[in-house]
């Protein structure tokens, strides 16, 4: 394994060159530590998919250095078009169409045809790839369920050894900035759908869904995890439900508790008004402000001490008693932006339409 | 184990695992005294109502809570009594609201490094358990030494409150294991949730349950989790399925608008308020069901296990028409059922926290201050 720094010397020759013999690096972006080879080439995919140790048939996205590399690749529509003018180079990964003939090796694309490309706001990385003439694979460092790399020492750590044998060459930039990953943008369908949310959030309005049961709800919520999951690595994620009784608030935390595989029970935490549980990143704290009478009292909660990066803070009847919460962390025209925000606040609106029947808001507030 | 309960140790616990400050003295297991924050005069500038962040101002109540205790203590023994009088300090250290516990759990640490007597932690829920062993200041209570000595383990807790509903099997004095809890709400929470849904204000569980006597289970709810062979219980539901029947019944449920507009909730049937007969029928509903199925899990559990006596606490068993389905059901299976010997056993309170210390005094389970450390999710 050869190690260069971002400063060194000829670096895009030498990166140039070992892409070219079909080589596996370690690159720095604006999100997390990278994992690229030539794209085009069968023999180094497959490489970096021992690399990844990836089941097969997940799709793994590319990395031009400009819009016009792309469009040799995926097919741009309108959609895809406006992201590209309007949030690239950045942490966004727009999900395509492949071209007729696609030039990419197999194993990138999705099984429905489709590809990720990403255009990182990397100074270095774009010279690399443009001098290179082609895209190369933009997968984070970490094997499949590792923690997101941000230092090279620390990712060489956790990597079993067969993995770090895999490497030719690794560009060090340092500890790089606890970004989450890039957000995931699918623009094949009619309407724009994140299927990860990033620091570059589309939308105020994230979903809105109806769920016929408890089992519909908890399937939402899970969604729900799923795209909110990554940023964790760096930032908080601060849930206010709006909600009557009834409504299915507790069930949409156990969902996302079970998603996140805390160990035991989840309960309603009416009564104890704050209930803690371990996560990976860090901690859930279940809040109920139900039997919370007024915003002095909500402050005695100490509740911001809970508001750091890698936790869960969601809180049920956050309504009446969260106004200085909101004030600080709600920032409505950061939606769009590169967002530096270490909170992110989501709201969950839950109405009545039945005896079982909802309707989940979900919006970024 | 140690049974022999002839050693009368002057313990003082503490407890402030969520809304109350409460100090107790015991003599071996007699109370000598008992004292919860709520229910002393601690409160007169609220003018009789005691908002929630009054009751949870531990901090401010520890000393008087602990003094009043004392003093309490003091004139049932009929000689004074002073912190360095103790033979150990004991505490809550969780299950509970952590800036809550850690007021008690300082306080006892200082207490103890401070008067150089030992410390005793105690798990909350342990507390509500032996509840039932607590004996009066003349030494009364539901056994006798040579009773409480013929006592066949295992025995089975049913803990009802406010923030727990479980099933605790004890093969020992100290040593236990929930066998089955609520996956959702506790039963008390329901009481209070639903009380608030009828209009009865919070905590209306109290209220609630006087209301059901009023009416009839005309509501036909359904008893959850009848087939599931587990021991854990969901009240949850049937909280959900009384808030469905109210808004019914108040034509509160609505057709979902077409419009994509926010303020347009949809088209509403004529709008009022529920009825007095139907809030008394829709309590009575609500404690049926709820009765139902906490009857149902307890067949279940002694159905398997082959436990003779059971020790019921909290909050909830406090309502005598709880303690009867318990007996009811508890007879069907040759089982004998003992509650704590005073009301203010049943709620969160010192004394059931320096009893579950007494146990562990005799058979010297004591903890360093320093190594101590309060813990909200404590596992009993």
């Amino acid at each position: 394994m050869q190690k260069v720094h971002i400063t060194d010397n000829n670096i895009i020759e030498i990166v140039s060159k070992i892409l070219t013999s079909g080589g596996l690096i370690i690159y720095p972006t604006e999100t997390c530590y990278g994992v690229g080879v030539d794209a085009t080439n069968e023999m180094a995919v497959k490489k970096l998919l021992e690399y990844k140790r990836r089941p097969e048939g997940k799709a793994i996205s590319i990395a031009v250095s400009s819009k016009e590399m792309a469009e040799k690749y995926v097919e741009l529509n309108d959609i895809a078009n406006n992201i590209y003018k309007n949030f690239l180079p950045g942490p966004v990964t727009v999900i395509s169409k492949l071209k007729g003939e696609s030039l990419v090796a197999k194993g990138l694309a999705s099984e429905n045809g489709t590809l990720g490309v990403r255009i990182p706001n990397y100074k270095i990385m774009l010279d690399v790839i443009n001098s290179f003439g082609k895209p190369i694979t933009a997968t984070s460092a970490n094997v499949s369920g590792g923690k997101t790399p941000y230092n090279i020492d620390e990712l060489l750590e956790d990597l079993p050894s067969k993995q770090k044998e895999l490497i030719d060459l690794v560009i060090d930039a340092g500890e790089l900035p606890h970004n989450p990953p890039s957000s995931v943008v699918d623009t094949t369908r009619d309407e724009m759908k994140t299927i990860r949310e990033g620091s570059v959030t589309f939308s105020s309005l994230l979903s809105e869904n109806i769920s016929e049961g408890e089992e519909d709800t908890r399937k939402i919520s899970k969604e729900f995890t799923e795209r909110f999951k990554s940023i964790l690595n760096s930032k908080c994620l601060l849930i206010l439900f709006n909600a009557e009784m009834g409504a299915g608030k507790t069930v949409f935390v156990k969902a996302l508790a079970e998603d996140l595989s805390v160990k035991g029970i989840v309960r309603s935490p009416t009564f104890n008004l704050i209930k803690e549980y371990s996560l990976e990143t860090g901690k859930l704290i279940h809040i109920d402000a139900w039997r919370i009478e007024s915003e002095e009292e909500f402050e005695k909660l100490k509740v911001e001490d809970y508001l750091v990066a890698g936790n869960i803070v969601a809180i049920e009847w956050a309504g009446g008693v969260s106004e200085k919460i909101r004030e600080k962390y709600v920032k409505k025209d950061q939606i769009g932006v590169l967002d530096s925000n270490p909170v992110i606040v989501i709201g969950v609106d839950i109405e009545y339409l039945g005896e079982t029947k909802r309707k989940i808001t979900i919006t970024r507030i | 184990m140690t049974r022999d309960l002839k050693a009368k140790p002057l313990i003082l616990a503490i407890d402030t695992s969520c809304d109350e400050t409460s100090a107790s003295v015991l003599y071996g297991l007699d109370i000598l005294s008992n004292v919860i924050s709520s229910q002393i005069e601690l409160h007169k500038k609220y003018g009789g109502v005691v908002p929630l962040i009054a009751k949870r101002a531990h901090e401010e109540q520890i000393d008087p809570v602990i003094n009043e205790a004392l003093k309490r203590a003091g004139i049932t023994l009929k000689r004074k009594i002073d912190l360095k009088d103790l033979d150990s300090i004991a505490v809550t250290y969780g299950p509970g609201l952590a800036i809550a516990l850690e007021i008690g759990v300082e306080k006892a640490k200082k207490i103890s490094s401070e008067l150089d007597i030992p410390l005793i932690r105690v798990n909350h829920m342990g507390g509500h358990f032996l509840a039932s062993l607590a004996r009066n200041s003349k030494s009364q209570g539901n056994f006798t030494n040579e009773e409480f000595n013929a006592i066949k383990f295992p025995i089975l807790g049913v803990l009802v409150s406010g923030g727990h509903t479980e099933f605790v099997m004890a093969k020992e004095i100290g040593k236990y294991e929930v066998i089955g809890q609520t996956l959702d709400d506790a039963m008390g929470e329901a009481y209070d949730k639903v009380a608030r849904i009828l209009g009865l204000g919070y905590p209306g569980g109290k209220t609630l349950s006087e209301f059901a006597d009023k009416g009839k289970p005309t509501f036909n709810f359904t008893i959850p989790m009848r087939r599931d062979s587990s021991f854990n219980m969901s009240f949850s539901g049937i909280k959900t399925a009384v808030m469905f029947k109210s808004k019914e019944l108040k034509g509160e449920m609505y057709q979902p608008s077409q419009m994509n507009n926010v303020n347009n909730k949809g088209k509403f049937d004529v709008k009022r308020e529920l009825t007095k007969e139907e809030i008394y029928d829709l309590a009575s509903s609500f404690e049926k069901v709820s009765f139902g199925h906490l009857s149902n899990k307890l067949d279940k559990v002694l159905e398997k296990y082959d436990v003779k006596t059971i020790f019921a606490g909290g909050g909830v068993i406090s309502n005598p028409k709880v303690r009867k389905v318990l007996r009811e059901t508890l007879k069907k299976h040759n089982a004998k059922v003992y509650f704590p010997i005073n009301s203010r056993l049943y709620m969160d309170n010192a004394a059931m926290i320096a009893t579950a210390a007494y146990f562990k005094y005799i058979k010297g389970e004591f903890v360093i201050p320093s190594e101590l450390d309060r813990d909200p999710e404590a596992k009993i």
